[in-house]
């Protein structure tokens, strides 16, 4: 009964750490980008910085009225959203947020991570093709391009880092880090991969072709709006942050402590290494300008997937050699 | 070779680009956090016409009608009567702002430094006919600061 | 099972882009034929933001017209001024001041460089690039405050005049001038570093859009857009009006008319602008503003044509005069509007992004195109 109850605990915690932190997100973004640009971003809701702007957007989006399109597939755009949050919010169920604090350590944590990580694109895919729009049919059918180029280096790029730990579970990989280095040091190519392929899994900058603001208007979620539009966004960042967990707990050592700062908590130095990866990938975002889709398609095939390989046959090398 | 000279290519422009967002990102914003903060206009702005009073206060239009003239848009009314000294004074001078372009082309074309461009650019109102200024309006207008009347040829 | 050799089932797909699309710069709306990504067909379809200019202007006296010259290009409104009063000027045989003179160069290459500022910044938008565009405004805003102390107005300035210009410049026009130019010249570098010399960008822009340099003078191509394609016909060089042939300057040219040659076009012309400048502030005579003008302007019976290179291409404007006070006819030569046939031509066949990326490679502005 008591196990129940810890895990149910636990699983609410989760949940509040990813609203709170996609919000969370929602803000910074806004103000990096402003940084970036010269501006100053949200200043109004909320003294100091306009803290409080995502919570009076997500109020605002809640009393918005509700809009469902007459000659839209009512269930797939019903489900889009939902969909959506799915892969954000199940990712958090492997990743460790301290020694002991994980919410299901599965011994094959990296494979559901890759298995459910395909997930988010296939929302894209629901809204885009139930909106029954022409804009968010062409972007419906970017992400599926999408979907499939990008799975594959992301996956290979984990393969590495598990060569390495010798384990799928996560806590097991952060326990290897321990006790070598970072595995951002020995995985520096499979780092870079999983960087941009991970950046196109979440659909941001130069990646964004699904929604294309310039091309396609808001791509597939050019018919929503209200409640289930603020889904769909909470989702892109709890799909962000989930992705720069992920990016800490290989690459980073998750929750350790570098140097011999053990008197910060784990829980501190998990969030310090997944909002140094946030921070990065807005970096990238405010920079660069989007790719096209044949490009995508060749910077996958062409060049993640042969590095990634290579990046494979070079740590096999080296476990032969050094053991 | 090529191709990882290419890459090579790629990587360096994207870092050099990166470098540029990361030095602006700790550079000071420009934004002005408008209500509180105003920015100076500078003399000679063109807000909307005004009309001059001269030191008793009284307007100097004499109603000629050139300024009704010269205006593009057709938005300035003006009616005149004989003043007690005999003079033509103007009794009525209606401007409709809201098809007013603020060409300065009135002001140009007043003969009796009547007119002048006030700096005003906060003109939203709630309610149409608000936009028509009349004679007492513009008079006091005219009597703020930011007010000025350029013409052609001037010095500024 | 089916054979493999049935064919799919194909369709081409219309799409309406705009008149509400973020990148249709206003209010174009272009009927696109898509198939898959690939763009079979381009109609534009314009007339959103028809004002009736042409007709307004045979209502209005002569000096009345300008200001509405300054809405048709809404963000070039100096140049536009002066091809038409350069077409009245010449219709009335006017002498302008030395001074004003300079000045009208000195004013029509900064307007060029704000144009090309905000082509830059909606580029790079077009792109999926929003930065470069905050960064291209910053200094876009300064030209704006040194316009707004000339003139008095931040868009629309009624500031040059038949015979001149309406007032002369600030005390310190000249030092803020200068110093704007110092700071151009930075934020060109930073726009090189930012978007122009970044990969992505040349990939997205490299070999497409291409317009060759026999198509560009069929379709009466002008300004940038027919440079980029390379040839180097440039109205400040070959038909010199003003004081334009008193000054040292080049005029870039392109040599594939890819969308990248038209980009590298408008940022070298905007050097070349600065250098224009420099040299007008210190050759600037002294004097009046402007000429002897009749008291009442009414042109002798007669029409007048008259061009200046604008940011955007070859502005023409022709006027008829049949001795009255009011136009009898103004007509506009928009090299906008151009340009916009030259969608179809340079679209087809590639992708729905390189389709966005054309339409902001030819700088277009609706406000000319409808006028
Ligand atoms: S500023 Fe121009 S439009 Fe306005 S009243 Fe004067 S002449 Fe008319
Ligand atoms: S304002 Fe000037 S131009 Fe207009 S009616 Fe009065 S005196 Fe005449």
């Amino acid at each position: 009964m008591q196990a129940v109850l810890w895990s149910v605990l636990k699983l609410l915690i989760v949940l509040t750490f990813i609203l709170l932190n996609a919000m969370l997100l929602i803000w910074l973004e806004r103000k990096v980008s402003a940084w970036i640009q010269l501006r100053l971003g949200p200043m109004r809701v909320g003294r100091p910085q306009g803290w409080a702007q995502s919570i009076a957007d997500v109020l605002k989006l809640l009393f918005k009225e509700d809009i469902v399109p007459s000659r839209v597939d009512k269930v797939l755009f019903v489900l889009g959203p939902i969909i959506a949050f799915m892969p954000a919010l199940m990712v958090w169920a492997v990743i460790p947020f301290g020694p002991n604090f994980v919410s299901a350590d599965l011994n094959i944590g990296v494979l559901y991570i890759a298995a459910i990580g395909s997930i988010g694109l296939m929302s894209i895919f629901t809204g885009g093709w139930g909106s029954n729009n022409k804009w968010s049919l062409i972007s419906a059918m970017r992400s599926a391009a999408q979907l499939f180029s990008y799975e594959v280096p992301l996956v290979l790029a984990l393969i590495g880092v598990v060569m390495l730990a010798g384990s799928l579970s996560l806590t097991d990989i952060i326990r290897a880090q321990q006790e070598t280095a970072w595995y951002i040091l020995y995985q520096p190519l499979g780092f870079l991969v999983f960087l941009i392929a991970g950046i196109a899994e979440v659909n941001r900058t130069p990646f964004d072709l699904s929604e294309a603001e310039s091309e396609l208007v808001a791509g597939w979620h050019v018919e929503y709006s209200g409640l289930r539009w603020a889904m769909y966004f909470l989702a892109e960042y709890g799909n962000l942050l989930a992705l720069s967990a992920l990016a800490a707990t290989l690459f980073l050592g998750g929750w350790t402590a570098p140097f011999g700062l053990d008197f910060i908590p784990p829980f501190v130095w998990f969030l310090l290494k997944t909002y140094l990866f946030v921070f990065v990938a807005m970096w990238i975002r405010w920079t660069f300008p989007r790719v096209r889709i044949d490009q995508l398609m060749d910077l996958s095939w062409k060049f993640l997937i042969p590095v990634a390989l290579l990046n494979i046959a070079l740590t096999g090398i080296g476990i032969t050699i050094f053991s | 070779m090529s191709y990882v000279r290419n890459v090579a290519n790629v990587v360096a422009t994207l870092l050099v680009g990166l470098r540029v967002t990361l030095r602006e990102w700790f550079s000071r914003s420009i934004t002005l956090q408008y209500p509180e903060q105003r920015w100076e206009l500078p003399r000679g702005y063109r807000g909307h016409p005004v009309l001059l009073s001269d030191e008793e206060g009284k307007t100097k239009c004499t109603a000629c009608g050139l300024c009704v003239r010269a205006c593009p848009t057709d938005v300035i009314t003006v009616k005149g009567a004989k003043g007690e000294d005999g003079k033509r004074v103007a009794t009525e001078w209606v401007l409709d702002m809201s098809r007013c372009i603020q060409c300065n082309l009135c002001v140009e074309a007043c003969k009796f430094d009547a007119l002048a461009m006030s700096d005003r650019y906060e003109l939203a109102c709630y309610r149409r006919e608000d936009l028509l200024y009349d004679m007492d309006t513009l008079l006091e207008l005219g009597r703020g600061d930011g007010v000025a009347a350029i013409t052609v040829g001037d010095k500024l | 099972m089916t054979s493999a050799k049935q064919e799919l089932h194909r369709e081409e797909m219309v799409i309406n882009m705009g008149p509400q699309h973020p990148s249709t710069h206003g209010v174009l709306r272009a009927v696109v034929t898509l198939e898959g990504e690939t763009v079979r067909g381009v109609d534009p379809v314009i007339g959103y933001l028809h004002r009736c200019f042409e007709k307004i202007c045979e209502q209005k006296t002569w000096t009345q017209v300008i200001p509405y010259t300054d809405r048709t290009d809404y963000v070039a409104a100096l140049t536009n001024e002066l091809a038409y009063v350069l077409a009245v000027e010449k219709l009335m045989g006017l002498e302008v001041p030395e001074r004003a003179q300079y000045i009208r160069v000195i004013m029509a290459e900064l307007q060029r460089i704000a144009s090309h500022l905000l082509w830059f910044g909606t580029f790079g938008n077009d792109l999926g690039a929003f930065t470069p565009f905050l960064y291209a405004f910053r200094e876009r805003e300064t030209l704006i405050d040194i316009f707004e102390k000339t003139t008095g107005a931040r868009l629309t300035y009624n500031y040059i005049r038949l015979g001149g210009v309406r007032n002369d410049l600030p005390a310190d026009f000249e030092r803020e001038t200068l110093a704007f130019l110092e700071k151009l010249e930075k934020g060109l570098e930073e726009y090189h570093n930012l978007l122009i010399g970044n990969a992505i960008f040349e990939y997205r822009t490299k070999g497409l859009g291409v317009l060759t340099a026999e198509q560009a003078v069929a379709w009466g191509a002008s300004g940038p857009t027919l440079r980029a394609s390379g040839v180097a016909w440039d109205l400040r060089k070959s038909e010199p009006y003003l004081v334009y042939d008193r000054f040292d300057f080049e005029v870039p040219v392109g040599q594939k008319g890819d969308i990248y040659d038209r980009c590298i076009c408008r940022m070298k012309e905007m050097e070349e602008s600065a250098k224009i400048v420099r040299q007008a502030l210190e050759g600037l005579p002294e004097g009046d503003v402007v000429g002897k003008v009749p008291r009442v302007i009414k042109p002798p019976q007669g029409q007048a044509y008259a061009a200046v290179e604008a940011p955007r291409g070859e502005l023409g404007c022709f006027v008829v005069s049949d001795g009255g006070i009011k136009p009898y006819r103004v007509k506009w030569r928009s090299p906008c509007f151009v340009h916009l046939q030259l969608l179809d031509v340079i679209a087809r066949g590639e992708l729905v992004a390189d389709f966005i990326a054309n339409i902001g490679s030819i700088d277009i502005i609706l406000g000319e195109v409808d006028r």
